[in-house]
């Protein structure tokens, strides 16, 4: 309730300001815009007014962001000291919290919200956060003003709204019922044509009941979409009629029902705002004049004066019934009469100068009303500055909830006991809330995607925890804070680098899904039993010497087994497991100074992009910067603390033989397992030597898969490509080619497709002709190709008629020419009407020296089945 | 109680009636009204025959882009109901001062005078 009304505030402050603006303007414009124009601009204040939608950057968010973080300060803050721990410290969580700066009415009002938020608001300290905290063991706190005033402002605000919106519609049925009660409906035809005349001119379409009222002082129309139009009496001349008649259905015709009910609405959710009732009146104004306005267009200039004299008549009916609330009236005071008239009388076409002004002052509205902005809930300021949230944690063992969606945290101690982020509030959402003892950190991006590069960093009391869930997804967390305490992961497509301190005591639950995650046990599995559950489609599971595999479980059992820890892996990704020393032997955490030379980078976008599906490459790719630089940092903070030890050799830039022999090893080893990603990555780091043996092989066995992602890691400048490309037009491999092909200059394959014409290689210079993007002229070449074929054909008797062959007079079924001996080109053609089948017999210079008849045997060959007359 | 028509409503209830078939099409009313020499617009024809509905007089059914009416209330019910009204109202209920007035008024011919007659004596069984 208190978020929907510090909404509804907001609201109304900035469609304030839009209304303020458009009075003030209006003094300057008056009647040179058009009336249309000064009516229907009030539908971007409206809009305004109804909808909480904001951009980016808002004037607003920031003003009531640095208000709400006042507030939320104070309710988390003293939330803490609640019951739910089972501690009364309410008044030294008011000490905790430090400075006492901050109040609902401290916060300036000028957008600058980092400027507050530096400081902790521990002023508010001391109330009940919400309903959990009502709580009879501990002494009942202090009420604190600012969120009981909000909660109580809530429901009057709703009291209110919901009060008048009734009455309002309560109003205008009574009113619809007291007119449909006198109302007779006109029974003359003649009466009823000279409307429908009148319809047809106002271009309304639906058909318009017409009833007299001597009750109503004014003709008016009523109904939403059957419409009825109400005249106070029936003896009115001709012109008279079809003015008053003409006016009430542009009313029709332009839905200024649903408008007028639209502002009613407004004026109801917004009734604490004068403003709104005074935009309420000049709307009902505008809506007169514009109708008028739209009138007089139909009826042209000329008609002016009899207009105006029709208004003139309608007002010498003395009101009877004055609430006229909802539905639209011809006149409705005096006063609005007379500028009424004026108006008309200075009608007026616009000229294109105006017309264009015009339009430029709707975009300044209309822009003004999207970006005076409007706060969300939870949505932080639109100032750049790093923001400080903070809370307090009480002591004893409390629950910590944790969830992290698209953005980079970094957790680490705090030096007090209390929860605090840094982050760019323009970038991230970050809210931090306590329910009954339950700390809950939520972090995610605010926008679709992020390029923000920096880090969040997160601040946590070092402290003994109870239940800890850990939820990050597509995001990256580095924590080793944790000494204690049963936790749970929960990882998805994230980085996640978890450390164990020494002397962990508690238990961990983690499931990995289709990303990194990284164990290190600070006190190498000490006391620990530890259960790695493979669950992944692909991916990879490294782990200390000294694991037992049975299946897709591996275990490990130390001492009393005490600290229980259960890692699952699914999807596809990686998983490590290290002790203390060896926690730089992943394959991708060794290489300090290769960062410099993108060489994360380059591992990294290869692995997502090369293996993982787009849907969540989006996703990566916008937190990726940001993980990329916590990488960088965290592996260098480890290499400098750590040591270099185990199987697994630093493979620097400046590769040392055994290094390059190791990851040959790796890559031939992951090629085996048939794991393309890690393989890829592998095969990048070889020299060219073990790289050509990689590729000998993977020729060899046919794998193109693997062909195409390690041809990705060579360098652009390579002789392999040409050696490789030699070998496969030589094999006739044209598979491997194709691929080669990706991999060539214009000028190579320009070469190679000289070479391709000169041998009649048809399907390489198909391959070729593609690469170079020339397909047209191969199809031109093809259609070369193809009528000297059908000469040759003629030649041994067989003749091509359009699609038809024909041998000897009879239709051909089954045609077929191996143009190439090892059949990588052949022409085939079928023809189900036909009788015969029939082949072209080459020599073995290719050339054409006769047809035969196709033998069941080859056609079996050809088709797999045998010919059973098909 | 049967509601009251108006004049331009009867016409219509009058040309529905008399149509031998079931249902009356939109097109036949225009027609017959403007033969009847009371043309009159379309929008006109359709907020009466609206008016019509609403009074319970005729059903719609729409087909296509036309609609069809059918009475809900033949003539004869019509015309009982009016009768009922208008003796209610002249004569206070009173059926034998109707046609004592009709008699003594000189408002029926010698023909339609005999056709009564009979039809008194006939009793209520005869058509």
């Amino acid at each position: 309730m208190t978020a929907v009304l510090k909404t509804v505030l907001s609201m109304s402050v900035s469609g304030g300001l839009l209304i303020a603006a458009l009075l003030l303007g209006k003094r300057v414009w008056k009647d040179r815009v058009s009336r249309q124009w000064q009516y229907y601009i009030w539908l971007a204040v409206l809009l305004r007014l109804l909808l909480p939608f904001t951009p980016e950057i808002s004037l607003l968010g920031g003003t009531f962001q640095a208000i709400d973080r006042a507030v939320t300060q104070a309710v988390s803050g003293d939330g803490s000291a609640g019951p739910g721990t089972g501690t009364p410290a309410d008044g030294s969580a008011g000490a905790a919290a430090g400075t006492p700066a901050g109040s609902l009415s401290g916060g300036p009002a000028d957008g600058s919200a980092g400027a507050v938020a530096g400081t902790p608001a521990g002023s508010l300290s001391g109330g009940p956060a919400d309903g959990s905290a009502q709580n009879a063991t501990a002494p009942a706190p202090l009420p604190d003003p600012a969120p009981q005033l909000l909660r109580y402002g809530g429901l009057l605000w709703l009291a209110v709204a919901l009060g008048l919106l009734i009455r309002k519609i309560t109003i205008y049925q009574g009113f619809v019922h007291y007119i449909r009660a006198g109302a007779v409906p006109v029974s003359d035809i003649e009466t009823l044509d000279r409307l429908a005349a009148a319809a047809e001119r106002a271009g309304v379409h639906t058909p318009v009941e017409l009833c007299i009222d001597p009750l109503i002082s004014s003709p008016l129309l009523t109904g939403f979409f059957r419409p009825c139009i109400v005249l106070p009496s029936a003896d009115v001349s001709e012109t008279e009629f079809r003015y008053v008649v003409l006016h009430e259905l542009t009313h029709y015709k332009r839905r200024d029902m649903f408008y007028k009910w639209l502002v009613q609405l407004t004026v109801c959710l917004h009734w604490f705002n004068p403003l709104v009732h005074c935009m309420s009146r000049e709307l009902e104004r505008a809506c007169e004049f514009s109708c008028d306005e739209a009138v007089l267009a139909k009826t042209g200039r000329g008609s002016a004066q009899a207009y105006g004299k029709t208004l003139l008549d309608a007002m010498a009916a003395v009101g009877k019934y004055r609430e006229s609330v909802g539905s639209v009236t011809l006149s409705e005071n005096k006063q609005l009469l007379q500028e009424r008239l004026g108006a008309i009388m200075k009608f007026q076409e616009r000229s294109k100068v105006v017309k264009a002004l015009t339009a430029l002052l709707t975009a300044c509205v209309v822009l003004s009303a999207a970006f005076v902005g409007v706060y969300t809930i939870g949505a932080a300021g639109g100032n750049a500055a790093a923001a400080l949230l903070s809370s307090t944690v009480s002591e004893g063992r409390p629950s910590l909830s944790m969830s992290v969606s698209s953005a980079a945290v970094n957790v680490l101690a705090a030096e007090g006991s209390t929860i605090s982020a840094e982050y760019d509030p323009g970038v991230y959402q970050v809210a931090i809330d306590q329910q009954s003892g339950d700390w809950k950190v939520s972090i995610s991006c605010k926008t679709r995607s992020n390029t923000d590069t920096s880090t969040i960093k997160l601040y946590l009391p070092d402290v003994a925890y109870g239940n800890v869930n850990l939820s990050v997804d597509s995001g990256h967390l580095t924590c080793g804070l944790f000494r204690s305490g049963s936790l749970a992961g929960s990882f998805r497509t994230a980085s996640v680098f978890l450390t164990l301190p020494k002397g962990f005591t508690g238990s961990v639950d983690a499931v990995t899904d289709s990303g990194y995650f990284q164990l290190v046990s600070l006190d190498d599995f000490r006391n620990a039993s530890v259960t790695i559950l493979d669950q992944s489609e692909w991916g990879e599971i490294d782990k200390p010497k000294g694991f037992q595999t049975n299946g897709n479980t591996s275990t490990y059992t130390d001492g009393t087994g005490a600290t229980s820890i259960r890692l699952t892996s699914k999807g596809s990704g990686l998983l490590g497991v290290y002790p203390s020393g060896a926690f730089k032997s992943s394959a991708f955490l060794e290489e300090p100074d290769g960062f410099g030379q993108n060489a994360w980078t380059d591992v990294w976008d290869t692995v997502w992009q090369g293996a993982w599906d787009a849907a969540w490459q989006g996703a990566w790719d916008a937190i990726w910067p940001g993980v990329r630089d916590v990488i960088r940092q965290e592996t260098r903070s480890q290499l400098t603390g750590g040591l270099l030890s185990g199987e697994w050799q630093d493979t620097g830039p400046d590769a040392k033989p055994a290094a390059a022999a190791n990851a040959l090893n790796d890559a031939a080893r992951y090629y085996e397992a048939d794991s393309l990603p890690l393989f890829e990555i592998a095969f990048s780091r070889q020299d060219e030597a073990s790289q050509r043996a990689l590729l000998d092989r993977i020729y060899a066995d046919d794998e193109i898969a693997y062909w195409a992602a390690a041809l990705g890691q060579l360098d652009e400048a390579s002789g392999l490509f040409r050696h490789y490309a030699e070998k496969a037009y030589a094999d006739d491999e044209i598979a491997f080619f194709s691929t080669l092909t990706e991999h060539l200059d214009e000028a190579a394959l320009n070469a190679w497709l000289d070479r391709a014409l000169q041998d009649g290689r048809w399907d390489f210079q198909s391959v070729l002709y593609t690469a170079l993007d020339r397909e047209p002229e191969f199809e031109a070449h093809a259609k070369e190709l193809e009528a000297e074929r059908a000469a040759e054909y003629q030649a041994v008797g067989v003749t091509v008629d359009g699609g038809d062959y024909s041998y000897q007079g009879r239709l051909v079924r089954v045609f077929l020419d191996v143009v190439q001996p090892n059949r990588s080109f052949y022409q085939l053609d079928i023809n189900p009407a036909g009788t015969v089948d029939i082949r072209i017999v080459r020599n073995a210079e290719n050339q054409i020296t006769g047809v035969a008849y196709l033998t069941d045997t080859e056609l079996a060959e050809f088709f797999g089945y045998e010919d059973d007359g098909v | 109680m049967i509601p009251q028509l108006s004049d331009a409503e009867l016409e219509i209830m009058k040309i529905v009636w008399a149509n031998p078939e079931d249902v009356t099409r939109f097109a036949y009313v225009q027609d017959a009204l403007a033969a009847r020499g009371r043309p009159c617009q379309k929008n006109t024809l359709i907020v009466l025959l609206t008016r019509l509905m609403g009074k319970g007089y005729l059903s719609a059914r729409k087909i296509g882009r036309r609609n069809e009416y059918t009475p809900l209330i033949s003539e004869t019910e019509y015309q009982t109901a009016q009768t009922r009204h208008f003796v209610n109202k002249i004569f206070e209920g009173s059926a034998k001062g109707l046609v004592s007035n009709l008699i003594q008024g000189d408002l029926l011919t010698d023909e339609e005078y005999q056709e009564l007659k009979q039809l008194l004596e006939g009793g209520r069984g005869a058509p």
